[in-house]
């Protein structure tokens, strides 16, 4: 036997799910991802809604803000988070919220009977308290100076992508997705409580998206190599390090309109 | 709404030649309500309208607190002066660590004619409790330009 190994490729191939602004989804396709959030919100087990905000905020508080993993903390959450809905219905994705070029709060967010308007607050395995939310709520616009910026944010779309640095790529969409939390309001001006409201997860969709499009940009542009190996918390396996989550083909997912792929010849 | 102006800064090279300049809040504390600062220099703060915003001609850059809120947890749980309880404790800090928010002001300082030193004011707001002052703490503010 030759003592040079081979290299084999998998022996299934898999075609790599998009995500889709939440405005430009079929109506089928925004019927799914109502289904997929409400059946996670009507499970209170290690599958539901309470789980999984609960990795962000109350009880577990494993996000990491103000750190150089911001984003890749958040893009492994986004990938647990996503198979758990799809644990429910098959093939869905979490779309963007395009604040970049929308105004407002999308309407997919909006009305009655509506699983993406809002959610219960009862966090698993801790006692509530008096004074804790027991539902979502925002608050958008504040009225008085000073402010946050409102959407759409395309005046800062050429700064953002500005920097060829990663750290302070990070340091910009921070501050972006931080104003975007404080102009939506309500518990999704809070930590503890913000990921328990399903805009939330479009939310950092969006920001996932934006960090995509800058790698793409930027292709030689990583992380610091002592980050490279640093674990991002997560209540199930796998739990990541930074270097394997700074693929997102190879985490199973792209977004429409970032790259354009056709088959070989094979 | 919270209104602060520093003392004055000293620009560390000629105003002529600065390429960049950037402020930076470090010990920016994030416990209670989220909050957005608006930064001014050399505005006269005891002047500046309450309502000043982005479009006055002093304004220098803004940014917004994604904060934690009241503590949730039992007594203790948002003391962020905990630190590590062993020499072998690589946990990551708490949640409440200070943070450093930085901004670019080199459009604004450029603007200044000719300033010795800068003075920045602030006007920060909690939109959840817009009357509170003791809203953006921090332990200091440092002006770095560059040639």
């Amino acid at each position: 036997m030759s003592p040079v190994s081979q290299v084999r490729a998998p022996a299934v191939t898999a075609a790599v799910r998009l995500r889709k602004s939440v405005s430009r989804l079929t109506p089928d396709e925004l019927a799914a991802y109502r289904e997929a959030v409400a059946a996670m919100q009507a499970l209170d087990d290690n599958r539901g809604w309470q789980y999984y905000a609960g990795w962000h905020g109350v009880p577990n508080e494993w996000c990491q803000h103000g750190s150089p993993v911001f984003l890749p903390w958040h893009r492994s959450y986004l990938y647990h988070f996503e198979l758990a809905l799809q644990e429910q219905v098959p093939d869905v994705t979490v779309p963007w919220w395009d604040w970049m070029d929308e105004a407002g709060i999308p309407g997919a967010f909006e009305g009655e009977d509506n699983p993406l308007a809002g959610s219960a607050i009862r966090p698993l395995g801790v006692q509530p308290q008096p004074d804790w939310p027991t539902e979502t709520w925002r608050e958008p616009g504040p009225a008085r100076e000073p402010r946050p910026l409102p959407p759409p944010l395309i005046s800062r779309y050429e700064w953002l992508m500005e920097p060829t640095d990663f750290l302070e790529f990070t340091r910009r969409i921070e501050l972006l997705h931080n104003n975007m939390h404080v102009w939506t309001g309500g518990t999704m001006g809070q930590v503890p409580w913000a990921a328990f409201d399903p805009i939330f997860f479009s939310h950092h969709s969006m920001v996932d998206r934006l960090w995509r499009i800058w790698q793409v940009a930027n292709p030689g542009a990583l992380p610091p190599p002592q980050l490279l190996d640093v674990s991002l918390p997560a209540g199930k396996r796998p739990i990541f390090t930074v270097r394997e989550v700074l693929d997102v083909q190879a985490l199973g997912y792209d977004y429409a309109g970032s790259t354009a792929v056709v088959g070989g010849t094979l | 709404m919270q209104r602060w102006t520093s003392e004055p800064l000293d620009l560390p090279v000629p105003p002529a030649a600065i390429a960049r300049a950037h402020l930076e809040f470090q010990g920016t504390r994030v416990s209670g309500p989220s909050f957005v600062v608006y930064t001014f220099v050399n505005a006269d703060g005891e002047r500046l309208p309450d309502d000043a915003d982005r479009e006055h001609p002093r304004f220098a850059g803004a940014f917004s607190v994604f904060a934690y809120g009241d503590c949730w947890g039992a007594t203790g749980h948002c003391d962020a002066g905990r630190g590590p309880v062993s020499a072998f404790d690589r946990r990551p800090e708490h949640h409440l660590t200070p943070v450093t928010f930085t901004l670019d002001v080199t459009d604004a300082v450029k603007r200044l004619e000719a300033p010795e030193h800068v003075r920045v004011t602030v006007h920060a707001a909690r939109p959840v409790d817009p009357d509170a002052t003791d809203v953006l703490r921090f332990e200091r503010l440092a002006l770095y330009a560059y040639q």
